[in-house]
């Protein structure tokens, strides 16, 4: 097998688990299992959550990671094939035609997700100690901000005011519920409905990176998630001061 | 009874929560149920704790420590990349509530709350980390299986 092919074969497979939220350790685990698989010598790789460098010999690729999400059902696939690689289960061209099946498999669908979104809320309203009345919009504001959020994700804006945006949007509409009669306590309604944006993915990942002493990927995973607390924050901040200083009171 | 009661209640919140927060980060279909578990476990440990008097961010502690042994457990035995379980199992314990207290307290310009608030939060975020960080630094045997590294990977 040509070098080149491995190496590019490893560059694609490293930049989808990376794409795909994976920690950088894995990352980097996954591809020096491979090439101990294929025999490869002199070779190494250093991935960050935003790049990723794959040398052998005089031969060096380097990826640029630009849009980051979670899919945890590409990062299983992916582990399969290179434990199955690894084992000798499987050559690299079988391998290369999974790759390129994974690249376009589709999660679950939109209506799967959006409603996935508002049980997550509805069930945090309700864990949170609030009412049913309170669930229920947490369900509708949760289930709302979904379709939004995949609406405005398309628009091809930055990530920080994606995330305003969000912030925006669950608070103006929580307050708007609020004040129609359908739920008591919008400091409940607001904190379930933001959970599904909280970074807690990032943090957690943060920390397994740094355990594992890579600092840079966890240093900067860890900026991410102080960045998107602060993103939602001011979002729903945003909202809450305009109200209170037009209305006075969460109450109309 | 009244407590007992209540943790049903919870746990029943917890598992249906995270099973449907897992669906949002498209897990694959046969390890939603052990991520509901986990979410499960991992609030009723930290609700357990809290309700005896601990602290919240010593609960929230042991709360991280049983999500993190308990995703390792099933990363082993599932033969499944140990994020599938911890991703979702986390976010019950992740302190959105304290974000927004500080937010608001800040935005009312409370600010003797608002840095009350603050230092929970960072208090929380940090028993939450070295929760995390206890279980995976402990060793492989202690996970109870034969396997070897390779396997578990």
């Amino acid at each position: 097998m040509q070098k080149e092919e491995i190496l590019n074969f490893i560059t694609e497979m490293g930049e989808l688990l990376l794409e795909n939220g994976a920690e950088t350790y894995r990352v980097e685990d996954t591809i020096i299992r491979i090439f101990s698989a294929l025999n490869v010598s002199d070779c190494d790789v250093f991935a960050t959550s935003t790049g990723l460098f794959v040398s052998i010999d005089k031969h060096t690729k380097i990826k640029r990671i630009e849009k980051r999400t979670m899919n945890l059902d590409r990062i299983c696939k992916l582990n399969e094939i290179s434990r199955k690689i690894v084992s000798n289960d499987l050559s690299i061209d079988e391998a290369k035609n999974m790759l390129s099946e994974i690249k376009v498999s589709s999660g679950y669908s939109m209506p799967i997700l959006s409603l996935s979104s508002g049980v997550t809320c509805c069930f945090f309203s309700l864990l949170f100690k609030g009412s049913l009345y309170d669930a229920i919009s947490a369900f509708i504001v949760g289930l709302l901000w979904c379709i939004f959020d995949v609406y405005i994700g398309k628009k091809n804006i930055p990530n920080f005011l994606q995330l305003c945006f969000g912030g925006i949007f669950i608070a103006l509409l929580s307050l708007i519920f609020l004040n129609f009669g359908l739920g008591k306590d919008v400091d409940n309604i607001i904190i379930s409905a933001v959970m599904p944006l909280v970074p807690g993915v990032c943090f957690t990942n943060a920390i397994r990176d740094i355990f594992k002493g890579d600092y840079i990927s966890g240093g900067s995973r860890i900026f991410e998630a102080i960045f998107i607390g602060v993103s939602i924050s001011v979002g729903v901040g945003f909202v809450l001061m305009f109200w209170i200083n037009i209305f006075g009171s969460f109450l109309i | 009874m009244q407590l007992f009661i209540e943790l049903l209640f919870e746990s029943v919140c917890a598992f249906l929560a995270t099973i449907s927060f897992s669906i949002m980060f498209i897990t694959p279909k046969r390890e939603i149920f052990y991520c509901g578990i986990v979410g499960l476990v991992g609030w009723v440990i930290y609700s357990i704790a809290f309700k005896f008097g601990t602290s919240s961010a010593i609960s929230n502690f042991y709360g991280a420590l049983a999500i993190s042994y308990l995703s390792r457990f099933f990363a082993v035995i599932r033969k499944t990349p140990i994020s599938v379980f911890i991703t979702s199992g986390i976010i019950t314990l992740v302190p959105g509530g304290g974000i927004y207290n500080t937010v608001l307290n800040i935005i009312m310009s409370n600010n003797q709350k608002a840095s009350y608030y603050g230092i929970e939060t960072i208090k929380i975020a940090f028993a939450i980390a070295l929760g995390i960080v206890f279980v995976l630094a402990m060793p492989n045997f202690m996970f109870g299986f034969k396997l070897n590294y390779k396997n578990k990977h």
